[in-house]
């Protein structure tokens, strides 16, 4: 415990300058600009902000792209709150009650209660991947190849899995994923696959604009697809002054419980912030007393779903830092950041870069603490971003995302293979195909095949049954696949059952 | 199948996206013409389309190179897109029950897609005019054009976007991250 506390410490020194923590507030900022405008989630403004930090440090790059992750899961409260848009996918929960608190002319009380839920939740959550995360990167280093793998698949299924019901078309896309991260130089002995006689895939895809095409480009075409030149947002003219700080005091189960339950939801591969706000907002309403306000104005409700999303960015970095398994779509990215970096995830980051790593924890309780008062003081204007002109929003991301794919090599195929995967994410949005698992295939891919023939160099095949742990792991990657099979039928079954009986 | 395996390696890549686009052309007159799959032939196609480069995969895997430690081992360069081939064939099984069963929402119909594709091709072009134009006229044209297309009439906004967008990059990408872009051919000589 001590040991946590003063490796913390050493973190702290690490962001600790004026240079840090500026990159955390720009990051910060960012990171709600793009949460608080409708369409541009988390992933996508992390993904596009990618680029930018091939020139900075490590550290550096890594603590302004985890302050755009925390930063994004709040922004997107905003838009929910003020206009009934959520600005992210996570923060859907928190218009249900916040919206009907605006129109009880309590938005001030909303827009309060969400963003310091956010920043305890948040809190709470860096406290659980502290305790959680340590422990584990010293089990991982213990970790055979054959367990590696087994590993791998397991975080892959779940992902596959757990994405909602389109589970079936999460698992081609991840399985499409790992066989695109064939093409290039076999990463053991070196030989040339699926290159086609293009020399600039000798080394797979470059991830970048694989990313931001897949996340960026694929969401604003939908978007221009779809968009509306007649369609106004609608401005409600309210008062957003924010209640005193004591008037939260009577929320602090609520929110410790939901940053809980979005931090341990989070933990596992593909359960996003999505899902823990809903699984969050859930408990609290069964535990309220009065569980008939949920929906029509409860602050518990817009509690819940907040400390649960931003719960779950810790939730979701715990096996990204300690297992090299990225937790969601935007630790994903950040995994890729991590790799543009010559840095590889797993727990050998604990021990090979342990002030990065602890800089990192650092610097999201630097992220939160800048957050609330980003957001306390500046509560009005980020309302307005919502506000902004498509026009001239769409336009802008389209160059943005050429420009970081173009700048990375100064490449044409690059930008191409970004036009490519963008059209590829449009497809996959217009028919229910989650992108993410598409990516975690590309990025666990090569640690994959790397673990699979060093266990078939040592042991055969019969390294994957002999470990009990390889064992377990694959069990519970069957059970992933099996899940969603079973809870289908039985839901059939209940609709039938239901259908039957006398009303 | 190594001798299809080597001829598909000795063609142009242009050749093989052309044979996997009339395949999928082929797919789709299939799938229009059938009731049951009608209404969710776009859905389909999307499985179809990662199962025929599955399948162009493996057959390409036979001509790939083995080495005598890598065939001792019994871990192969061939071992894993072969792996996943065959789980990709059992979950694309899924996936055409999944999409094929009667509750399966069907496709959505396409929107304004013709102007989606159209700025991602004039992205293309824009990129294309880089060596020429240089980076900040030709994306300054992109940007106007897109606003345009998208129905911007406020003259001021017009002319500021593109502007600022050039001054921002410039600053970012030249003086703070040290990342030159291309100033273009015609403007040369004048930096």
């Amino acid at each position: 415990m001590g040991e946590i506390f003063q490796n913390l410490a050493m973190g702290f020194g690490v962001v600790g300058n004026f240079q840090s923590v500026l990159w955390i507030l720009i990051g910060v900022c960012v990171g709600i600009l793009g949460g608080a405008i409708p369409g541009i989630s988390p992933s996508m403004a992390v993904a596009l902000l990618l680029p930018m930090t091939y020139a900075m440090s490590p550290t550096v790059a890594l603590i302004m792209l985890m302050g755009i992750y925390i930063g994004a899961n709040y922004g997107g409260s905003i838009t929910a709150v003020a206009i009934n848009t959520p600005g992210t996918p996570s923060a859907t929960v928190t218009a249900f009650d916040g919206y009907p608190l605006l129109k009880k002319g309590r938005a001030g009380e909303a827009m309060g209660i969400s963003l310091w839920a956010s920043v305890f939740g948040g809190v709470i959550s860096i406290f659980v991947l502290m305790f959680f995360s340590v422990p584990l990167s010293r089990a991982a280093l213990k970790f055979w190849p054959s367990e590696y793998f087994a590993l791998c698949i397991m975080g892959l299924t779940t992902v596959a899995t757990l994405g909602g019901k389109n589970w079936q078309k999460a698992l081609v896309t991840c399985l499409f994923g790992l066989l695109l991260n064939t093409m290039g130089l076999d990463p053991t002995f070196g030989i040339k696959r699926f290159t086609f006689g293009v020399t600039k895939l000798f080394d797979g895809f470059e991830m970048v604009p694989v990313l931001i095409g897949l996340f960026a480009l694929g969401e604003v075409l939908s978007n221009l697809e779809h968009y509306d030149p007649k369609a106004a947002v609608k401005r409600e003219d309210v008062d957003y002054k924010m209640p005193k700080f004591s008037y939260y005091w009577k929320l602090k189960w609520s929110i410790v419980r939901s940053g809980l339950v979005g931090c341990l939801i989070g933990i596992f591969p593909g359960a996003g912030g999505t899902i823990a706000s809903f699984l969050a907002y859930d408990v609290e309403k069964r535990m309220s007393r009065h569980p008939e306000e949920f929906g029509h104005g409860a602050p518990a409700g817009v509690a819940a779903a907040e400390a649960s999303n931003s719960g779950s960015v810790g939730g979701a970095m715990v096996p990204m830092l300690t297992l090299g398994i990225p937790g969601s779509s935007t630790a994903a990215v950040l995994l890729s950041a991590l790799m543009i970096h010559n840095l590889t995830p797993g727990p050998q980051l604990f021990t090979n870069e342990p002030q990065l790593v602890y800089g990192l924890f650092a610097s999201m309780f630097v992220a939160n603490v800048l957050m609330g008062l980003v957001g306390h003081f500046g509560a009005k204007v980020w309302v307005r971003v919502g506000y902004i002109k498509k026009t001239i929003l769409y336009p802008l991301i389209f160059a943005f995302a050429i420009l970081g794919s173009f700048s990375i090599k100064k490449s044409m195929f690059d930008v191409c293979t970004c036009l490519a995967f963008g059209i590829i994410g449009w497809l996959f949005k217009k028919y229910d195909y989650p992108a993410s698992p598409i990516v975690l295939g590309l990025v666990l891919g090569k640690l994959i095949e790397e673990n699979f023939v060093q266990t078939m160099m040592v042991t055969g095949p019969i390294g994957f049954v002999t470990r009990p742990l390889t064992v377990i792991l694959f069990l519970i990657s069957i059970a992933a696949i099996a899940y969603p099979i079973i809870s289908e039928r039985r839901h059939k079954k209940k609709a039938a059952a239901a259908k039957d009986s006398p009303a | 199948m190594t001798a299809l395996s080597t001829w598909l390696n000795s063609l142009h890549y242009g050749y093989i996206v052309g044979g996997i686009a009339v395949l999928m052309v082929g797919f789709y007159f299939l799938f229009n013409a059938i009731p049951r799959t009608k209404p969710v032939k776009a859905q389909l196609l999307c499985v179809v389309g990662m199962d025929l480069i599955t399948l162009l995969f493996y057959i390409l895997t036979f001509s790939l190179r083995v080495s005598k430690m890598a065939a001792q081992s019994g871990a192969t360069p061939r071992t894993m897109p072969r792996l996943w081939a065959f789980l990709m064939v059992l979950a694309s099984v899924g996936a055409y029950v999944a999409i094929l069963k009667k509750d399966n929402r069907p496709d959505r119909g396409f929107d304004r897609w013709v102007f989606a594709l159209m700025v991602g091709l004039g992205s293309i072009v824009s990129v294309l005019c880089f060596q020429w134009l240089g980076y900040y006229l030709s994306s300054a044209i992109f940007i106007v054009a897109v606003m345009i297309a998208m129905g911007e009439k406020n003259k001021l906004q017009l002319i500021l976007t593109p502007v600022i967008w050039c001054v921002f990059t410039y600053f970012v990408f030249n003086k703070f991250l040290y990342i030159t872009l291309p100033v273009g051919s015609l403007f040369k000589g004048m930096f």
